[in-house]
């Protein structure tokens, strides 16, 4: 027997510089509690009927060790019966979380369970505190599965994305984020943290720029290349959370169900292109629902570089007014384990308030792969 | 931690009153000796009362007064009325607010209300006399006030002036000394009360004098610069000098000592205020550097341009070597001899300031040694006017003065018919008599035990021996070898305690000798260079295993190799402002000596994450861009000094803390620390610390060399391609690995070039 799959609330912590930003004291785990937190006070779900907290995390290891799936659950207040699990694909941990709580509700082993993500890049260094790659992988070998601004610089240069066409995504991604931002369309998946200085509220790393200033950034990455600060998304903390639930349990509690999983997909490409990843998945994940790109209204892609996100949008032929209508992570950050779980609320989100039938959520993931999720609205 | 001694001093901790760039100084410095330290100024607007003490906290932040990363902690910011409370607490209270007798006086009487009776209670004031400052205030503050004079900035200049009387208890006289010795690392120098005390007093007649003379006598700035630094002064002469500080202070520093000074006195000759030259540069906002115009301005291209004293139009900048002087700036006796206007310039000038300084010593200070320690340390000359009168001769300065038509003081008549103002060990007091010289104990008065041309062993007393290095810039020449080889021989017979250190005043040691490394390759000669760094490599790490307790007393420059004896000695005590590090890359070479084992072993035992990489991943960030400390406390957050090694902020308290601390650890039983093993990441772990330079090089912030270094580094600091996390290397296979992947490294040409390059021009190759 199979069940279909709701995603039936969103919420997330702001999303501020990691190092600089006003959340890098906060521990990963605490941030993650909070937004569980605000996730079940907001839907009115109970927490007793709470299957398991699936949570994706990029690099799980101290303050994100200790199997971190667990630990929020338990810092959130949870009841004990409540499991846990952590759930690791790099960038596209919480898209696999949200997949993997709805793979189980699916095959009928649970109607309730919250997915999500966190990362403090502040606290946890991106690659971790240990990188001991493979002794036999050579230097390429390596800078294609760990410097993942030289595969941005790649995918540039081979599918013709130039200096002004990334500057111009990032302006678009800062210039849609601060509108958003203005006008309170980001308000509301935002639960606010509380710190020793004092409340956050607001995403921290949206900023006004020009193409002006942006075309007066040096390259970071490769002298000579394409690819700026500006043009790549920052190291951001943050946590996020959906909740994953069955029609039942939304019509038992009251619930407003945002979007229904339709279809899901990975796949694999080579390490040195991984920004690539989202064009196959997206397309697996098109053709498993019956659909074409043309039958979605919503597209939420994440901006790891602007180089590699305007490469997807070329060929996966996205419209550019539907695609990440509120800003990406180039504008909003990218905290790693983090960032699928926003793709896949923030898509459900927008059904609901732009009124529209279907939505994208895809990312690429460094080591070369792409993960792709298709929702209908409810 | 505290600096070494400052606990003895009786002031564990201080307040200071006004956040200006002297007060919140000051209170930097306390913090930098470890001493908890609150800092006052007067409230600030709503809801921001502390504002303008935090804002003295953030200018010592952005102008490098604190050592430590964590000095601020030490300061508790207020403000006057809701926290005069606190002075209760502190054993020192030094007041450093505007120069305004009435404010002054009105602070301390509100300080009175809340001071415990016997603490210490001083003025930074520079112009008001101490007897107007405690005028009716009673006879007990009398007794606890002092003036204690600082210089700016307090972390760098290493004068106190400190002004006492009859009526000061002697308790507290000699805690304000301990203290500003052993806490805030001054040298002391009692003057009398008179206006200016001593350094102002007579650094600011040269400075008027040096001015007006050049202007008199027609030379260019630039030339008048060039005799006054041929002089001994700071390389930015007279000129350059009031652009540094600011012309604009003219009316203020110079008014006020001129009008607290009689009508008779010299000062009067040289009004710099009423100078039209210096009036229309204040009146025109040319105040020097600050506002990007004075003697020197920077022109539209970024030329320099000069003031031409004559028309007060600004003209290109010709630079006067001292190469071009008469007497090519060395020979003072050939400049003042000259017949030109360069030597007459410089002979008026000395002899106006040697007269000057002979004529009021008597009423300065005790003898004429304070007079040339307060100019020499207050304004940074090499020798003070006495000196440098001893210097040429005072016969010469009196015949100047009498071809002058200028009167010959009674001081500096006795000297030039006795034969000068200093004797061996004796300087001529306020009195004309000679007296004795207070000098700190000189290490060469030590019993030499043996010793050759680059180093020797010296019998310290109590049982322990100094080894210490005197060869050009102290580097570790192959002499230096031949005597710690011996010294260590030597160890347990000869002494049973041994301190590194020396007395030379900028340089413990520049590390290896680098021009010796370059000869041998050159030659190729490489079965002796690889003599050498394996001598080197041997020999420091039996200093790490020897039979008796070794001490390194570090101060100044202390680099590469030098940095690298210090990590294999059981202990360091430094001297706070300590420039220590590797930096062996910029000069295309990695620590060979022991420097990457002995950093990577100590560092699981230093905060932060674990795992075979923490440690690894630590010393490349240290290593691989040569980082080098701007103060001990620094040193100790990187880890090139342990937490538990000690600090001195005075530098003559370095050799006996030393000692000290030679002594403890052979009292304590000591006892070498044997086989030392380490834990390797291995091949995996040099991948992983290269994917974090990758970028930085794709990105061209690092070069092939650069790139090149940090592959063997990271080879280096993993153990090696045999290198594995689950079999820790003894220390001496580790450094094996140092010294061979060293030497393959030496045979890159691009390596020489670094060597070569950084050799002449002392600067690194970025190649």
């Amino acid at each position: 027997m199979t069940k279909d799959a709701f995603i039936a609330g969103y919420v997330r912590s702001p999303f501020t510089f990691a190092r600089k930003g006003a959340l890098a004291g906060v521990r990963p785990d605490d941030l993650g509690a909070h937004v569980i937190r605000a996730l079940l006070e907001r839907t009115g779900a109970p927490a007793d009927e709470i299957e398991d907290v699936v949570w994706g995390c990029a690099f799980p290891e101290a303050e994100q060790g200790l199997n971190i799936g667990r630990v929020v659950g338990l810092l959130a207040g949870l009841p004990e019966t409540s499991a846990g699990t952590t759930v690791n694909r790099w960038c596209g941990s919480s898209i696999q979380a949200v997949q993997m709580a709805a793979g189980m509700l699916m095959m009928n082993a649970g109607e309730a369970f919250v997915a999500g993500g966190t990362e403090s890049m502040s606290r946890v260094p991106m690659m971790g505190f240990n990188v001991l790659p493979h002794p036999s992988w050579d230097k390429q070998a390596i800078d294609d599965y760990i410097n993942v601004g030289l595969t941005a610089e790649r995918v540039a240069s081979e599918h013709d994305v130039t200096r002004e066409d990334q500057d111009r995504f990032a302006h678009a991604s800062h210039s849609k984020a601060r509108a958003a931002q203005q006008d309170g369309r980001l308000g509301a998946e935002i639960a606010p943290v509380a710190t020793a200085a004092g409340d956050v509220a607001l995403d921290g790393c949206v900023r006004e720029t020009s193409l002006e200033k942006l075309a007066e950034l040096k390259t970071v990455f490769l002298e000579d290349g394409t690819v700026t600060a500006a043009s790549s998304s920052p190291m951001t903390d943050g946590a996020t959370a959906v909740l994953v639930c069955s029609k039942e349990f939304c019509d038992r509690h009251g619930l407003t169900p945002l979007a229904r999983v339709e279809s899901f997909a990975v796949s694999g490409c080579a390490p040195g292109v991984m920004g690539l990843g989202p064009i196959e998945s997206s397309r697996k994940a098109l053709k498993r629902a019956g659909l074409t790109i043309d039958d979605i209204d919503i597209v939420e892609m994440n901006e790891a570089f602007a180089a590699q996100a305007e490469a997807c949008r070329r060929a996966l032929e996205i419209d550019p007014d539907k695609l990440n209508i509120d800003g990406g992570a180039i504008a909003l950050g990218h905290p790693l384990g983090a960032t699928g779980t926003r793709l896949v609320g923030k898509a459900a989100t927008l059904l609901k308030r732009e009124g529209k039938k279907r939505a994208l959520a895809t990312q690429c993931i460094g080591g070369g792969m792409g993960i792709a999720m298709i929702l209908e609205a409810a | 931690m505290t600096a070494l001694g400052a606990e003895r001093t009786g002031v564990a901790r201080a307040a200071v009153i006004g956040a200006g760039s002297m007060g919140s100084g000051i209170a930097a410095q306390f913090a930098n000796a470890g001493i908890p330290v609150d800092l006052l100024d007067i409230p600030g607007g709503e809801g921001k009362r502390n504002a303008p003490a935090e804002s003295g906290v953030a200018r010592q932040l952005k102008a490098g007064g604190f050592m430590a990363s964590g000095g601020p902690k030490l300061v508790r910011t207020g403000n006057v009325e809701d926290d005069l409370g606190w002075l209760a607490e502190a054993d020192w209270i030094v007041e450093a607010i505007i120069e305004d007798l009435d404010l002054k006086r009105d602070l301390y009487k509100r300080i009175e209300t809340v001071r415990r009776p016997g603490t210490i209670l001083s003025s930074n004031t520079s112009t008001i006399p101490r007897a107007a400052l405690i005028a009716d205030m009673g006879d007990g503050f009398a007794a606890d006030f002092v003036i204690t004079h600082f210089f700016n900035p307090p972390r760098v200049m290493q004068l106190m002036e400190l002004v006492t009387a009859p009526e000061t208890d002697p308790g507290v006289a000699n805690r304000v000394r301990a203290a500003a010795k052993a806490a805030l690392g001054k040298t002391v120098v009692d003057c009398r009360d008179t206006p200016g005390f001593i350094a102002n007093r007579i650094g600011c007649f040269w400075m008027a004098v040096a001015a007006l003379e050049a202007k008199r006598l027609g030379l260019s700035v630039e030339r008048a610069d060039a005799i006054n630094a041929a002089f001994g002064i700071p390389r930015t002469g007279i000129f350059g000098l009031f652009d540094l500080v600011g012309i604009d202070l003219v009316p203020h520093v110079w008014g006020s000592l001129l009008s607290a000074l009689p009508k008779q006195d010299d000062l009067h000759r040289f009004d710099l205020p009423a100078d039209p030259l210096f009036s229309e540069l204040v009146a025109s906002g040319r105040y020097g550097r600050k506002s990007g115009a004075g003697f020197y301005r920077k022109a539209g291209d970024g030329s320099r341009e000069a003031l031409d004293l004559e028309t007060g139009d600004y003209r290109p900048a010709e630079p006067v070597a001292a190469a071009d002087l008469p007497g090519g700036g060395r020979d003072l006796a050939a400049l003042l001899a000259d017949d030109g206007a360069a030597g007459r310039y410089a002979a008026s000038m000395l002899a106006t300031v040697v007269a000057y300084a002979a004529e009021h010593a008597p009423e300065l200070a005790a003898d004429v040694g304070a007079v040339d320690i307060a100019i020499e340390l207050g304004y940074s000359w090499r020798a003070g006017p006495f000196k440098l009168a001893d210097r040429v001769g005072p016969a010469t300065v009196v015949a100047s003065l009498e071809t002058m038509g200028r009167p010959v003081p009674a001081l500096l008549a006795k000297a030039a018919a006795d034969g000068g103002f200093y004797a061996a060990d004796q300087v001529r007091a306020a009195d004309g008599r000679m007296t004795v010289r207070q000098r700190p104990a000189s290490l060469s008065e030590a019993r030499e035990i043996v010793g050759n041309d680059a180093a020797s062993l010296r019998d310290i007393g109590d049982g322990v021996a100094c080894f210490e290095v005197h060869s050009k810039m102290n580097t570790l020449a192959p002499a230096v070898f031949d005597l710690l080889e011996d010294t260590l021989a030597r160890a347990g017979r000869d002494f049973d305690a041994l301190v590194i250190g020396n007395d030379d005043p900028r340089t413990f040691s520049a590390g290896a000798d680098l021009s010796f490394i370059l000869s041998l390759l050159e030659s190729g000669e490489d079965a002796t260079l690889e003599g050498y760094l394996r001598r080197g490599h041997d020999v420091f790490h039996r200093v790490l295993q020897a039979p008796v307790p070794v001490v390194t007393a570090a101060h100044g420059l202390a680099l590469g190799g030098a940095c690298e004896i210090a990590l294999h000695t059981q202990g360091v005590v430094a001297h706070a402002e300590l420039t220590i590090g590797l930096p062996e890359t910029k000069a295309g070479l990695i620590p060979a000596w022991g420097g990457c084992t002995r950093l990577l072993a100590r560092a699981p035992g230093r905060s932060g994450p674990k795992g075979p990489m923490a440690a690894a991943a630590q010393c490349f960030e240290v290593i691989l861009p040569g980082r080098v400390s701007r103060s001990a406390a620094e040193a100790q957050e990187i880890g090139y000094l342990a937490e538990t090694d000690g600090i001195v902020m005075h530098r003559e308290l370095l050799l006996p803390e030393a000692k000290a601390r030679a002594i403890a650890l052979r009292d304590a039983g000591h006892r070498p620390p044997g086989p030392v093993f380490v834990t390797v990441a291995g091949p995996s772990g040099a991948k992983g610390l290269m994917s974090t330079v990758t970028a930085a090089h794709a990105a061209g912030r690092m070069t092939d060399t650069d790139f090149m270094l940090a592959e063997a580094l990271a080879s280096v600091l993993t153990g090696g391609p045999d290198g594995d996390p689950s079999r820790p290397m003894a220390d001496r296979e580790l450094m094996d690995l140092e010294r061979e992947t060293l030497l393959v490294l030496l045979q890159e040409p691009a390596v020489r070039g670094r060597i070569d390059h950084m050799l002449k021009t002392g600067k690194p190759l970025r190649n």
